[in-house]
């Protein structure tokens, strides 16, 4: 098996083609070869990152690096499944090392034990995408920057109570295919005359290989959007709100140094909305925009959340770097109180 | 917080149930009118509530993981399959030795020895093999199902549990069903409270027809290929046996298509019909998604959409309204057998009708044994009036989408 890693294979396995065999069946076997020559590195490992390293090792990548310097708590233990309950004490990462590797022995799961921040820009550069949960504003724009100049495909995602979001840059030319039914042009020596021969149509036995390319922004941009200006205003109403969640989550998270956590519900909660109204402010809009009590309704993290966002994270991962089907462009947010999903634009146009 | 103290007996810490009790210990501006904060709560979530997980595949494992992590205690799987190795890509409690043990006993074992506390009980048997008595037991039902029919049918067992005091409704007999199911890249989940929201069979019309064609079309009259596919499939296998005794067709195998296929073809060539292909041979899936409740479509971009279905007024499972049936007396049972299965609001798959003549209950026709679908086959082509039954005649409907017999009141027309 390692051989075959290493021959940089373009045959697959007979194991492999068992294994995997439904998911080819939807996504294809290029998609599945693609997805076996990829490395990825996922930062973080609570309850969102583990949902995702279960994805992207049961879909079959290359290699997974699980990087993440936290300890493993009594509580964080039990908030994740690939950590055993024995395991307290010891790095968040390496805890979870055996399950997660367990779950797909022919992928190449690590685990690094160091701050994301002192990595240096190098240790990047060996992955074809780079995901980062539970990382600070400025190092996810650090290290998105970084990424997108060499063509490393980079999400960011956090799951706060009830509330997700993730968002991709893919570059600014992401080339994929999409697969689509076969036009068949109507004959001109067709004897029927009406309108129905003149229509091209859609044979759905057939399909073909449309090439189509997308192009993103950096996170620093999405996140910086102007909302002063007469265009940006009209267009609120159609705003998903949790877009403005996010950058009160974010600035927490950098003034505290950590998430909003219920052992200090109170403190919290009141420096939450001391950030909401500050940060609304700062953009030039109403603090009415989220209701007094949001705070309830972000602390922790929900399995059930962790696992819808993992879900479409572990998914955009694959098509990205499948180079399959149409990426979505560039945040999702999910509301786990409403059952919504939103995927919405933000940066220039 | 005061609430929190004196649960270490449970194994759990101070603030472990946090998140979970920001939802139960108070009011918010999503929940029902009718839902009361109380600290009780929680404890009936850890200590009481007994939940059923139907299926311990794709979804199955999903929601045992989100279920036991979110603090449910007392959970029960049933799955009456065993792991298969193209499981393995998704169904993540499931490992290469595991290959061959029923999937109900693997994913609890997993989950047992995984999350402290939570005590899973399986059960490797199909839903059918169990009755009221079982089902009574639980809170709630949550389904990851693969087929419609058991859909059905697990709706029909809940819908006859309800219990009515003087034509009301007692709640207290409501079992809740979650129901959930997926297709490549789309998915949906809804939720059902029999006898008040809108139950399977009220929205079954959302599902295309699954197609069922009568057994004498099949034998001795095909008129389409999918009539010759289905004869191969259903007759001919048994008969042939191509791949050994007792080797049932499976239909993710491209060999058992290829055989099924190219036996179709020399049947269809017989009766000069044209139209058999090989995809037409792989059929349709068992699932299809339906457009009810959360719909998660990520083919092209994401789209989720909420919706409420509404109660179907004369739901054949869940409405109580009696079932009419109306045909004129020269119609021949063939028709009336045609009609329970391709109207699209009752889909039945084979059913069995009984009626009761000259005090006598006599079964008209019935499919699903060999012999007696043999006896009873020449009926089909008899006509009503010639079978003796008469106008405002009840007859009884036995059929795999559903746990009880569906009465109907045949209305003869002139």
């Amino acid at each position: 098996m390692i051989d075959m890693i290493e021959k940089e294979e373009s045959i697959i396995s007979e194991e492999e083609a068992a294994q995997y065999d439904r998911q080819i069946r939807l996504w294809g076997l290029d998609a599945q070869k693609r997805l076996r020559g990829s490395r990825v590195l996922l930062v973080g490992l609570r309850g969102l990152g583990a949902e995702v390293a279960k994805n992207l090792i049961l879909a079959g990548v290359k290699g997974l690096t699980l990087l993440d310097h936290e300890q493993v708590t009594e509580e964080s233990c039990r908030a994740q499944f690939l950590i055993p309950v024995t395991a307290q004490g010891q790095n968040r990462a390496q805890a979870s090392l055996e399950r997660a590797q367990y779950l797909n022995p022919m992928v190449e799961v690590k685990a690094d034990t160091d701050r994301v921040e002192t990595k240096p820009d190098k240790f990047f550069l060996q992955f074809e995408a780079v995901c980062l949960t539970g990382c600070s504003r400025d190092l996810m724009v650090r290290v998105d920057q970084l990424c997108a100049q060499h063509n490393i495909k980079v999400f960011c995602g956090d799951v706060f109570g009830y509330h997700g979001y993730m968002f991709s840059d893919l570059g600014q030319e992401h080339n994929y295919v999409e697969e689509k039914p076969k036009v068949v042009k109507p004959k001109t020596d067709e004897s029927n005359d009406g309108p129905e021969a003149k229509k091209p149509k859609v044979d759905p036995n057939e399909t073909t290989m449309i090439k189509k390319t997308a192009s993103f922004c950096s996170l620093k941009v999405a996140l910086e959007v102007d909302w002063t200006n007469e265009k940006a205003k009209s267009s609120l109403k159609r705003t998903p709100v949790d877009y403005f969640l996010l950058h009160v989550l974010l600035k927490f998270r950098t003034d505290k140094g950590r998430d909003p956590h219920p052992e200090s519900f109170e403190a919290d909660a009141t420096l939450l909305r001391q950030i909401r109204d500050d940060v609304l402010e700062a953009m030039g809009l109403s603090s009415e925009l989220l209701p007094h009590d949001f705070v309830s309704y972000c602390f922790s993290e929900m399995a059930p959340v962790c696992a819808v966002v993992g879900g479409v994270l572990g998914q955009e991962v694959v098509k990205a770097l499948s180079q399959r089907d149409a990426p979505h462009k560039n945040f999702f947010f999910f509301d786990g109180m409403k059952g919504s999903g939103v995927v919405d634009y933000f940066g220039p146009k | 917080m005061a609430v929190d103290g004196g649960h270490r007996d449970r194994g759990d810490w101070d603030g472990r149930w946090n998140h979970v009790k920001k939802f139960l210990e108070r009011p918010g501006p999503f929940t029902h009118p009718d839902f009361e904060p109380s600290i009780e709560s929680l404890g009936f979530l850890l200590e009481t509530c007994k939940i059923l997980v139907i299926g311990a595949g794709g979804l199955g494992c999903e929601l045992l993981k989100n279920l036991a992590l979110s603090g449910f205690r007392h959970i029960h799987v049933v799955d009456m399959d065993t792991i298969d190795i193209s499981n393995l890509n998704r169904q993540f409690l499931f490992r290469p030795k595991d290959v061959g043990r029923p999937k109900a006993d693997v994913a609890a074992d997993f989950v047992n020895n995984r999350i402290p506390g939570c005590k899973v009980v399986p059960h490797f048997n199909k839903i059918q093999d169990f009755d009221e008595s079982f089902y009574r037991q639980f809170h709630i039902i949550v389904c990851g199902l693969d087929s419609i029919i058991a859909r059905r049918w697990m709706n029909g067992m809940l819908i006859s549990l309800l219990s009515y005091k003087d034509g009301v409704l007692d709640p207290s007999s409501i079992i809740p069903l979650i129901d959930g199911g997926t297709e490549g890249f789309k998915g949906n989940a809804r939720v059902i409270l029999p006898g008040m929201t809108a139950c399977i069979d009220c929205t079954l019309e959302l599902y295309p027809p699954q197609i069922n064609f009568p057994m004498c079309t099949i034998a001795s009259m095909p008129r389409l290929p999918e009539h010759c596919v289905e004869y191969v499939r259903m007759l001919q296998w048994p008969k042939d046996e191509p791949f050994g005794e007792g080797v049932g067709l499976d239909g993710d195998n491209p060999e058992h298509i290829q055989w099924v296929f190219l036996r179709a073809q020399e049947r269809a060539a017989d009766y000069s019909i044209t139209g058999v292909t090989y995809r037409l041979t792989q059929g349709e899936d068992a699932y299809i998604p339906l457009n009810n409740y959360l719909v998660f479509n990520d083919v092209d971009g994401l789209y989720t959409y909420t919706f409420e279905a509404e109660r179907k007024e004369n739901c054949s499972a869940c409405s109580q309204v009696p079932q009419d049936l109306q045909f004129p007396p020269s119609a021949k049972l063939q028709e009336v057998l045609e009609y329970l299965t391709e109207n699209a609001s009752l889909q039945m798959k084979s059913p069995a009708i009984t009626a009761t003549l000259e005090g006598k209950n006599k079964t008209l026709y019935l499919q699903t044994v060999a012999s007696i679908e043999e006896r009873t086959r020449p009926n089909l082509c008899k006509t009503l009036k010639e079978l003796g039954l008469s106008d405002g005649q009840e007859l009884a409907v036995a059929d795999i989408t559903t746990p009880q017999t569906v009465l109907f009141k045949l209305k003869l027309t002139s």
